[in-house]
């Protein structure tokens, strides 16, 4: 079934169409909730009340592409994670203004594959990384953030610069262990 | 300008392997469908319920052919054959009663070293204690069981003689005694005789002629047979047949 008549049916809360669209986006929705939240049952518990958002919203859902889907489902799961980090998380603790220079080596993580980046993103401590998979990876502005997070622009120039200098850390360290394992 | 540009090439790029990352979905190892139960459960509660209720219906069906097939089925220690009596109705039950109504099987209920003879059937169970020489007569209407020694005097037979039974079952001989005189033990029990008690009037006394015999065995002996001339049943207490002693 298209995902069109899939979303049709939802609407029509029909239980088998929205298992097989929860089943087409189940994984995706999870990686991204885990990638906001620190364990995997967390995301699991996103993804439970973002599913439930959606199904209940569906009828408020035009459908215009399939892309539009995954990004209306996208926005949803985000917005659930944030919530949640909002309730549980005092995450962002540093005002730091001051714009750290970054290191030239910018391009550090597009030499890494995206599975080594995901991982690599999972070891930021939650402030750095809500930011940095706002930022660099939904596409917020740091305005966006700012209004998001209730915090002003700069802290969320200052997390973002810091996740971007410990990913470099995390990766200058990670090839490290490389390299003595391949000299062994 | 051109720094501007390269980090925003740089965010573009991660953007699209993180894009890809999902949709190439390579950790996809794990399994949902808890989290889809859950869902499932909180948008169609009733769908949860439906299926309980199926089941519960299907369980309930099951019980109930099961509880009819072990009633129905035979058991070991199953009443003797001869408790079909129970589905004669009083009025049609001939005059001569039915051959698979014998003495014997009654006698089976009794195991030896009992004092007792016991007669089921699928509603009662009834035991009666049994002494030499003792008369029992079975009604069937009431699918209960007299114990009577014989020789009541007639007196007695004409002033408390209620119903009689509808048939009756003399002439219990055999009766060993072994052991200790204040308790005897049954050792061996078998029954001779049964009356069709139909025939006998509340008021009549039972002569030879007036008696259908049904069962006659050997060994009757001579003194219980004359006895009986003078037997008659019954003073019904409590719907137990029984018929007073002889003193």
């Amino acid at each position: 079934m298209e995902l069109k008549e899939l979303l049709k049916e939802c609407k029509n809360n029909r239980v088998s169409a929205q298992k097989c669209l929860f089943d087409t986006f189940a994984s995706n929705t999870f990686l991204l909730c885990r990638r906001y939240l620190k364990s995997d049952e967390d995301a699991e518990e996103m993804m439970f009340n973002g599913y439930l958002k959606i199904f209940k919203g569906a009828n408020q859902f035009n459908y215009s592409s399939e892309a539009a889907v995954w990004a209306w489902i996208k926005k949803i799961m985000v917005n659930e994670c944030l919530m949640h980090l909002r309730k549980k998380e005092t995450f962002l603790l540093s005002v730091d203004l001051v714009n750290e220079e970054q290191s030239n080596d910018e391009t550090a993580l597009e030499k890494l594959s995206a599975d080594e980046i995901y991982k690599l993103i999972t070891q930021l401590p939650i402030g750095y990384r809500t930011v940095f998979n706002l930022f660099a990876i939904e596409g917020y502005s740091h305005k966006e953030i700012s209004a998001t997070l209730n915090i002003t622009e700069g802290t969320s120039k200052s997390q973002l610069s810091k996740a971007k200098k410990m990913l470099q850390q995390l990766i200058s360290h990670n090839e490290n262990d490389y390299e003595k394992r391949d000299i062994r | 300008m051109k720094m501007i540009m390269k980090k925003e090439t740089s965010d573009n790029l991660l953007r699209e392997k993180m894009d890809a990352f999902n949709e190439v979905d390579a950790m996809n190892t794990r399994n949902y469908q808890l989290v889809w139960d859950r869902i499932e459960d909180k948008l169609h509660p009733k769908n949860k319920r439906k299926a309980i209720r199926f089941y519960l219906a299907a369980a309930a069906m099951l019980l109930i052919i099961l509880a009819g097939f072990i009633i129905q089925y035979p058991r070991e220690n199953k009443p003797p054959a001869h408790f079909s009596i129970q589905y004669l109705p009083i009025e049609k039950t001939p005059q001569v009663l039915p051959s698979n109504l014998a003495a014997d099987s009654f006698a089976h209920s009794i195991k030896p070293g009992q004092s007792k003879l016991i007669l089921n059937n699928s509603k009662k169970k009834i035991s009666i204690p049994v002494q030499e020489n003792q008369h029992i007569g079975v009604s069937y209407k009431n699918y209960e069981a007299i114990s009577s020694i014989a020789k009541p005097t007639e007196e007695v037979i004409k002033t408390n003689l209620a119903e009689p039974p509808v048939a009756i079952i003399r002439n219990v001989n055999s009766i060993e005694t072994v052991a200790s005189p204040k308790k005897p033990i049954l050792k061996v029990l078998h029954i001779n005789e049964i009356y069709n008690a139909n025939a006998i009037k509340p008021t009549e006394t039972i002569k030879e002629p007036n008696v259908n015999w049904l069962f006659t065995t050997n060994n009757i002996n001579p003194e219980i047979q004359e006895a009986d001339n003078n037997y008659l049943p019954v003073t019904r207490k409590k719907n137990i047949f029984s018929i007073p002693l002889q003193k």
